[in-house]
């Protein structure tokens, strides 16, 4: 983002007080982390009401649009929870919220995440001249398959099933060190963002 | 205290001073390292690549401010590459802070591009609240989705663009800057699957193996992974910026940490073997 | 009533939503619509209950002078000014775009930034070859993290094209694995949440 001088030494000074949390806890973090929960908490309303809720608001008005008084209303019942005669009206609120959840869970999530990852882990386990392939393909079904009975909790695992769900969590060590190795890239880009801003916009030392 | 416990007991602050030390100084003095460009940002790269120009893009800013550095050079690039291939574009949120993210990136593109007009070429409608249902509803009905306001507050039937933005028929690619839940998977699901339209995305690196999966099995065009898949990006588009200026830095963090994780290991194994010596 | 109404809401609405998702009758459809309007501008209107509780909470230490009270106090101070800059010019305005690339944002990426360091101190202490599990994890962490960066391909050509394989495959069947079987559990607490047996999300009985 374009910066001003005095904006870049405020952002600067409080990117230099969140890092003064590396050597030890100081009051200058604990004035930025607090700063940090006001400001990111008050964002959150502002943009809720800027985006939806004033232009809600507004059509209700303008447009004639009554009936949308009533959801307004039942959101609204969530603070009811702060009035502990009424507290259970709160309730109305999330039922109607987790409701849609749970029709989205039923309705939408299934075929992506259920059966076509099902359907994309049938595949050929030999493969004419390749190899590669059909090796690939046997640890990837055979890994699935291992992974699913590693959760199967029904029965005591023993015999076959213990030895698959150890080749199970062997798959999902390697899927974790994965997971690490990108956390690892991840952070460090993080940080290298801040480093840019300090060396680039702070201090003028970066090109 | 012996070698392998010394090894072992290195004080964290001396860690992070060497760390940050490599990182600032690589920045300082890049190397110049070759960045290969991977299958996953190729697919990216290929399915915006194929639009037509006037077709309709929707580039989703489903981040805040702590993953910028991994996800904003990514949404930069696409949306250069967007205009440069005079697809319209409309730019949108999931997360409340990703509709400021979304005006800073069309700052930058837009010097690139002068020429393109706001309500014509592109528009941002800004963040919405719902988040799977708010994709529901975009799907649908996009002027109810978006309390038929732009990120400015203006109405949308006041844009030209939205005359052709009605439903998710009338959308050729959807894009999702993903830094966690909702992104990709909500635009899959909610999205692109039940409308037929093709979503590719941008994730943070701590998400790559979650959507190699997703990958695989076909519901998402390829992935750019963290701040080397927005490099990768980068160099495709022939427009370097941040993500390429890091890229050096990032491999000599990496490879700080392994050699700690290396030195910790070789402490231990030292003193597994004194221990089954004594015994 | 206290207790069965809001059950009997969340059945009703899960069923109208799952009915009118997998028929496509023009009835249906516009009840659809409207169920999603509603859940926007229900979730739109809950909004200000994160800034209540934070409010309840620092009040209170506050009140009572609890140790580091000061730092409620700024922190309130800093959301009070926020809402008010906010509501006066809406997020669009100048004062508060430069309230949120000046403050707002280096507070958040700095946050995030320092696990940077935390990470590499955490994978130094705790990333032994002890087991087998241990050695797998972090055989893969390691390839993975020079495999994904351009030293990779400088030290040698087969650090990515592991990296990669080890991603593409082992990778994909165990998450793939965990999210089939996540995915069962989500579909299982829904039809549990349809038929009312699911209540936990509704807090203790009074």
């Amino acid at each position: 983002m374009q910066m001003q001088r005095v904006d870049i030494w405020i952002a600067a000074l409080l990117t230099l007080a969140m890092f003064s949390f590396l050597y030890k806890e100081n009051p200058f973090y604990r004035v930025a982390e607090h700063v940090f929960v006001g400001v990111a908490a008050g964002h959150g309303v502002i943009v809720a009401v800027d985006s939806y809720l004033r232009p809600t608001v507004k059509s209700v008005v303008k447009d004639d649009q009554y009936i949308y008084i009533i959801p307004l209303v039942i959101g609204l019942l969530i603070y009811t929870r702060y009035v502990k005669s009424v507290a259970w009206l709160s309730r109305i609120t999330i039922a109607f919220l987790v409701g849609i959840g749970a029709g989205i869970a039923l309705t939408r999530q299934i075929k992506p995440f259920f059966l076509d990852q099902i359907a994309a882990t049938i595949k050929p386990v030999w493969v004419a001249g390749k190899l590669g392939v059909s090796l690939n393909n046997i640890v990837l079904i055979t890994g699935v398959v291992a992974t699913l009975i590693y959760f199967f909790f029904t029965t005591s695992q023993k015999g076959v099933l213990k030895v698959t769900s150890t080749y199970g969590r062997w798959i999902m060590m390697i899927a974790f060190g994965a997971a690490f190795g990108n956390t690892v890239m991840s952070r460090i880009s993080l940080f290298l963002g801040r480093a840019q801003f300090l060396m680039k916009d702070f201090l003028g030392v970066l090109h | 205290m012996t070698l392998s416990e010394r090894l072992q007991s290195i004080d964290r602050r001396v860690i992070y001073l060497i760390l940050a030390a490599v990182i600032v100084g690589v920045l300082l003095h890049p190397i110049g390292m070759p960045i290969r460009v991977g299958k996953e940002t190729q697919t990216v790269y290929a399915a915006l690549d194929a639009l037509k120009p006037g077709s309709l893009f929707v580039l989703s800013f489903d981040y805040s401010a702590s993953n910028v550095p991994e996800l904003h050079p990514s949404a930069i690039a696409m949306l250069k590459h967007a205009f440069s291939k005079n697809v319209r574009v409309v730019l949108t949120a999931l997360s409340p802070e990703g509709g400021m993210w979304a005006n800073d990136a069309l700052g930058v593109a837009l010097q690139k591009y002068p020429d393109k007009r706001y309500g014509v070429d592109y528009i941002n409608i800004g963040y919405k609240p719902g988040g799977q249902v708010f994709l529901e509803k975009l799907a649908t009905n996009v002027k109810d989705a978006c309390a038929n306001t732009d990120a400015s507050g203006k109405p949308l039937d006041s844009f030209p663009i939205m005359k052709d933005f009605r439903t998710a028929a009338d959308v050729s690619l959807a894009a999702s800057m993903t830094a966690g839940e909702p992104g990709y998977p909500q635009w899959i699901a909610n999205y692109g699957e039940p409308n037929k339209v093709p979503i590719t995305a941008a994730t943070v690196a701590v998400g790559v193996s979650g959507a190699i999966p997703l990958v695989t099995s076909g519901h998402l065009k390829g992935v750019l992974k963290g701040m080397r898949g927005a490099a990768e990006y980068e160099l495709l588009i022939k427009d370097k910026g941040t993500a390429v200026a890091g890229m050096d830095a990032q491999s000599l963090g990496h490879l700080t940490i392994v050699f700690f994780v290396l030195v910790g290991n070789i402490g231990y194994f030292l003193q597994r073997a004194r221990a089954r010596g004594r015994s | 009533m206290k207790r069965e109404l809001p059950v009997v809401i969340t059945s009703v609405v899960a069923a109208l939503y799952v009915v009118a998702s997998f028929l496509d009758i023009k009835a249906f459809n516009v009840m659809k619509s409207h169920l999603d309007k509603w859940f926007l501008i229900i979730s739109a209107s809950t909004i200000l209950l994160g800034v209540i509780n934070l409010y309840v909470v620092h009040a209170s230490a506050i009140r009572r002078r609890k140790p580091g009270f000061v730092y409620s106090i700024i922190l309130l101070a800093a959301l009070a000014f926020t809402l008010i800059l906010g509501l006066q010019e809406t997020s669009q305005g100048r004062n508060y775009a430069q309230l949120y690339q000046y403050v707002l944002n280096p507070l958040s990426s700095t946050m995030y930034a320092i696990l940077c360091f935390y990470i590499a101190s955490a994978a130094y202490r705790a990333f032994r070859m002890r087991s087998v599990d241990a050695a797998l994890l972090l055989g893969t962490a390691v390839i993975v993290m020079i495999g994904v960066v351009p030293l990779g391909d400088v030290l040698w050509q087969g650090f990515p094209k592991l990296s990669q394989w080890l991603l593409d495959v082992p990778n994909t069947a165990g998450m793939r694995g965990i999210m089939i079987g996540a995915t069962l559990g989500a579909i299982a607490t829904g039809i549990r949440i349809l038929l009312g047996l699911e209540r936990s999300h509704f807090g203790r009985a009074e």
